[in-house]
């Protein structure tokens, strides 16, 4: 099966889950179809150039980040967060007590976001994780930590720093 | 870790708008409709080579052979009767219908017509009802793929999209001077073993291929196995046999849907 073949059937079969991912960046339904739209044409042109199949899934959700964080950028809805811009950030007790998904997409910063996303409802891997967003795995570890605490979510160290 | 769940509850019970798949559909679409072109485009540069070599070849009889040719060409015709499109939520239907005229043999031209007209409802039918998610198209049509004093050579093909992008073909090939379809084993004297000599042909042919581009072709199980008796096959220009295969059977997507010409000389001595 050709490169091109193996992205369609995958675009076709994971639909669902790259358009949830694209929507985590997005918050709306508009915003989510602009992104995963530019991200199916960028890559369905590009997978010729991937290497391994079983590196599609990694590949293409690193195209939908990209593409996310450029388009937000031009709308001028992304702000990017120092890593140690927590400490200063006002995170009240009670915020996200309740918190709902659509809550946690809209008040977490982007790089909390987005490590959240791929670790626990993606089930990636913290090396697949790191290969998405570019970073080295000890800082995947470090916003997971982080952004857990934000959340207000006590994990067992060990399903943290595992797999 | 409870809250981590609910919120992945929430997260995966997003769904992905029809417009995805329908955006994605037409990438697909748009791929099969140029590989088709591309597949097109190969052959016909592949006849022209061939029929310049054999014209060269044959210079001093080209005269001769030109006297040979009726001035009326076959009247058999294959024409379109008509053409059903339509598009809306994420499905696309484009169905042609074609017709046959002209044949000595009223009744199988009848017969055949009733077949395209009857295939066609069914197709347009099954693509209105088709209730899946996401893009489905479906797009058939008709090809001529032979039309000289002796044979017209039609392919009628279906090509749905639907997750993946897949072809089948049906082919007919007429003899315009009996007026009728050309079943494939009364091209082969009576008794003759055509299928062991056809598939022996092929599979070395497959074989060829895959040494210079390992895969192209899957033979044995799953893959190639036999023509059978009824494979589907036309005459081309050059009068040889051409066996066809569908997208899927014998080769990945991406070799669409192969054809094989039978050189004359592998089959010579066993054609009527």
């Amino acid at each position: 099966m050709s490169r091109k073949s193996s992205f369609e059937k995958f675009i076709m079969e994971n639909m669902d889950s790259c358009y949830r991912f694209a929507y985590s960046y997005a918050k709306n339904k508009e915003d989510a179809e602009d992104i995963l739209n530019d991200s199916m044409l960028k890559a369905w042109k590009a997978v010729g150039e991937l290497r391994e199949e079983k590196y599609m899934k990694t590949w293409f959700y690193k195209i939908i980040s990209n593409t996310a964080i450029t388009y937000l950028r031009k709308k001028g809805t992304f702000i990017a967060v120092e890593d140690d811009a927590l400490e200063r950030l006002d995170v009240h007790e009670d915020k996200y007590d309740d918190s709902s998904f659509h809550d946690m997409i809209k008040t977490l910063p982007e790089r909390y976001k987005e490590v959240i996303v791929l670790r626990y409802f993606e089930d990636m891997s913290i090396s697949e994780v790191a290969t998405v967003l570019d970073l080295n795995e000890n800082t995947v570890k470090t916003r997971i930590h982080r952004a857990l605490k934000i959340l207000k979510i006590d994990l067992e160290k060990e399903s943290l720093w595992t797999r | 870790m409870d809250k981590i769940n609910r919120m992945k509850e929430e997260y995966n019970e997003i769904k992905a708008p029809q417009s995805m798949y329908k955006a994605m559909g037409e990438l697909i679409a748009k791929r099969a409709r140029r590989r088709m072109m591309i597949n097109r485009a190969v052959k016909t540069a592949a006849m022209l080579v061939l029929v310049f070599a054999i014209s060269l070849n044959m210079l001093p009889d080209t005269a001769k052979a030109m006297m040979d040719v009726p001035v009326l060409g076959g009247i058999v015709k294959v024409f379109t009767l008509g053409r059903y499109t339509s598009s809306e939520n994420g499905k696309e239907i484009d169905v042609v219908t074609p017709q046959l005229g002209g044949m000595i043999d009223e009744d199988m031209q009848e017969e055949l017509n009733k077949k395209f007209r009857e295939n066609a409802k069914i197709l347009i039918e099954a693509a209105e009802n088709n209730a899946e998610e996401g893009f489905r198209g479906t797009y058939a049509g008709y090809e001529v793929k032979t039309d000289n004093e002796n044979i017209l050579a039609v392919d009628l093909y279906v090509e749905s999209v639907e997750g993946s992008a897949s072809v089948t073909h049906d082919f007919y090939t007429i003899d315009k001077k009996a007026g009728k379809v050309i079943e494939f084993h009364s091209l082969f004297r009576d008794g003759i073993d055509f299928v062991t000599v056809i598939d022996e042909y092929i599979t070395a042919e497959m074989e060829r291929v895959n040494a210079e581009n390992p895969d192209t072709f899957d033979i044995g199980e799953n893959g190639f196995e036999t023509i059978g008796n009824e494979p589907k096959f036309y005459i081309n220009e050059a009068g040889n046999i051409v066996i066809c295969f569908d997208e899927y059977e014998v080769a990945s997507g991406s070799t669409g849907s192969p054809e094989f010409e039978i050189p004359n000389e592998i089959v010579k001595d066993i054609l009527k």
